[in-house]
């Protein structure tokens, strides 16, 4: 039985554009799988291969253990210990930093160039290659400040290279609160700094989680720009000042490692301690991931 | 009182509020947003304690003149205004003018509600709490207050700590309205406040603005002609020229509705 609307019969032309129509959908739909299919085993390949060989390495002993002979043997407790410092460190930096970026980027600022000034900024600055970072540092810390390797000259490198990472993604979420929200509270009297305390900042802690914690997972494994400026790779436990206090870390041991593989002993603690720096990023990640779906859950509704 | 439905058209016209004190004197607003003006020439006499009604079709700038009131405008790139408005013997428009300190005198009901993502109870207070501070003991007896008085109370009792988004539209906006009256304004303003709303909500609403204007002054910018009749005292009819919004007679109701031209103001906005 027809519907109220008449089907016409197909005619060659007709024929074709469907056939070509089925050809776009066939090629789109392959594209999307090859592409996903591909991705997704890279990352299983890669994962695999540092498990299968970093995983039979770690034990508690490794963890607990400071490493010996300048790597080859022992543990990694200072390496994870030194880690934290400088990922504490950058939280520390990077938090109130981008929340007033933010802030100045969807409430201060007065919508139209100054804003996406601001907001090309911080593209850039998402965009450097970290290795500047680390030079910057370098020339900063080292040269004009006079400090040696630093634990903190690390954390506010690299504090100001996950900057964009946490900034970008507050102002998404703040830009994400209705207007109307606003205008109510701003109808009720409320003042600006009101305003920010009571519906910005409150509404936007989905963001700032998601940022900084993808932010830090990024952190965690760059080596560029704590190179110069605060890691060492043996010699030292924990900082004990600020100027001349440089830390192990896990990205910097696995570069020094790798450049030694040929040591005996040196192929096994690379591994080892590449599992352990994997595990904690994906943790990191997987940290956000609820937040993340959250996040993406409300768009489709949108 | 007469009722206006005794009203026979060879009566003369009784014309509420005419001897009443002005609260609120517009003189002389325009307004252009990007070189297109949206309102030329408002003049009107708010009196004290009535309901004053603006009717126009879309365009006409009702909203817009509403928030030149509140100087909700400050916060919206691209506006400017010309002219007066003046409260308490001060202009609202000067640059010397707390906007912030004037919205807790002059509170408003927007025509789409926004509830904060809170719970009812902390809605009610969002504003009070920030604003002017109440002790914690008193907090409660308020938020009964005035959640009767936006005929709300008896719906919502026993779930104030549930989150205000859970409400139905119509009791969002009655919330709305709840949250701006516990700041005591002096003067409401309602911006189409039942337009999206059912029936029970738009009666209860309408109820409240016949009982509040003992506290204060109530402006209502509405398309429902029947709305007007029932709850206004004072209507100005606003039509949109070729250079904005205008006023083309201020009056009572059935003065305006009286008025030849006003008739084909209102014949559009029943098409609309």
């Amino acid at each position: 039985m027809r519907g109220c609307f008449a089907v016409p019969e197909p005619t060659v032309d007709n024929k074709l554009m469907r056939r070509r129509r089925t050809f776009i959908d066939l090629a789109t739909h392959t594209i999307a799988v090859v592409g996903g299919l591909l991705c997704l085993g890279i990352v299983t390949a890669v994962l695999g291969w540092i498990i299968l060989r970093g995983a039979p390495h770690v034990d508690l002993h490794f963890f607990w253990e400071a490493s010996r002979e300048s790597g080859l043997a022992g543990g990694i407790r200072y390496q994870i210990a030194g880690t934290i410092i400088l990922m504490l460190t950058t939280l520390a930096v990077a938090v109130p930093l981008s929340i007033g970026l933010a802030l100045a980027a969807t409430v201060y600022l007065p919508r139209g160039a100054a804003r996406s000034a601001l907001q090309g900024f911080l593209q850039l600055l998402n965009a450097m290659p970290s290795i500047l970072f680390g030079i910057v540092g370098y020339l900063f810390f080292f040269h004009y400040l006079g400090w040696g390797k630093s634990w903190l000259a690390g954390g506010l490198v690299l504090g100001w290279m996950i900057l964009p990472t946490v900034t970008i993604s507050l102002i998404k979420s703040m830009e994400a609160i209705p207007l109307k929200q606003i205008h109510a509270a701003a109808g009720l009297g409320m003042r600006r700094g009101q305003i920010i305390r009571s519906i910005y900042l409150p509404q936007s802690v989905r963001g700032l989680f998601t940022g900084s914690f993808l932010g830090l997972a990024r952190a965690a494994g760059e080596t560029a720009p704590i190179l110069f400026v605060a890691t060492v790779f043996a010699g030292v436990s924990l900082p004990e000042g600020i100027r001349d206090s440089p830390v192990l870390a896990l990205p910097y041991h696995i570069f020094v490692l790798a450049q030694d593989s040929l040591q005996a002993g040196a192929i096994e603690n690379l591994w080892a301690t590449a599992f352990v720096l994997v595990a904690l990023v994906i943790g990191l990640s997987l940290t956000v991931l609820p937040f993340r779906l959250h996040n993406s859950n409300r768009r489709d509704h949108a | 009182m007469l009722k206006k439905s005794q009203i026979t058209s060879t009566a003369p016209i009784y014309e509420p509020f005419v001897a009443s004190p002005r609260v609120l004197l517009f003189r002389e607003i325009s307004v252009w947003a990007q070189g297109l003006q949206i309102l030329k020439d408002i003049s009107l006499d708010i009196p004290e304690h009535c309901c004053f009604g603006l009717l126009g079709p879309s365009g006409a700038g009702k909203s817009t003149l509403l928030q030149c009131v509140n100087r909700l405008l400050d916060l919206q790139p691209g506006f400017r205004v010309s002219g007066s408005i003046h409260y308490k013997g001060a202009d609202i428009m000067s640059k010397h003018i707390d906007a912030d300190h004037l919205r807790t005198r002059i509170g408003t009901v927007f025509q789409q509600s926004s509830v904060f993502p809170t719970s009812i109870y902390e809605n009610v207070l969002f504003g009070l709490k920030r604003v002017r501070g109440i002790p914690r003991a008193e907090r409660a007896d308020v938020v009964e207050k005035y959640l009767r008085q936006a005929h709300l109370w008896d719906e919502l009792k026993d779930r104030l700590k549930r989150p205000a988004t859970e409400l139905s539209v119509g009791q969002q906006q009655r919330l709305c309205i709840a949250r701006t009256i516990a700041m005591e304004p002096e003067i409401l303003l309602m911006d189409e406040p039942t337009s999206a709303l059912d029936a029970r909500s738009t009666e209860a609403i309408e109820r409240f603005i016949l009982s509040v204007r003992n506290q204060c002054t109530v402006i209502l910018v509405t398309h429902d002609l029947e709305q007007a009749r029932r709850v206004t005292d004072r209507i100005a009819c606003l039509c949109a020229g070729e250079e904005g919004g205008e006023i083309l007679e201020t009056g009572c109701c059935d003065a305006v509705f009286a008025n030849g031209a006003c008739r084909q103001v209102f014949q559009r906005i029943d098409e609309e």
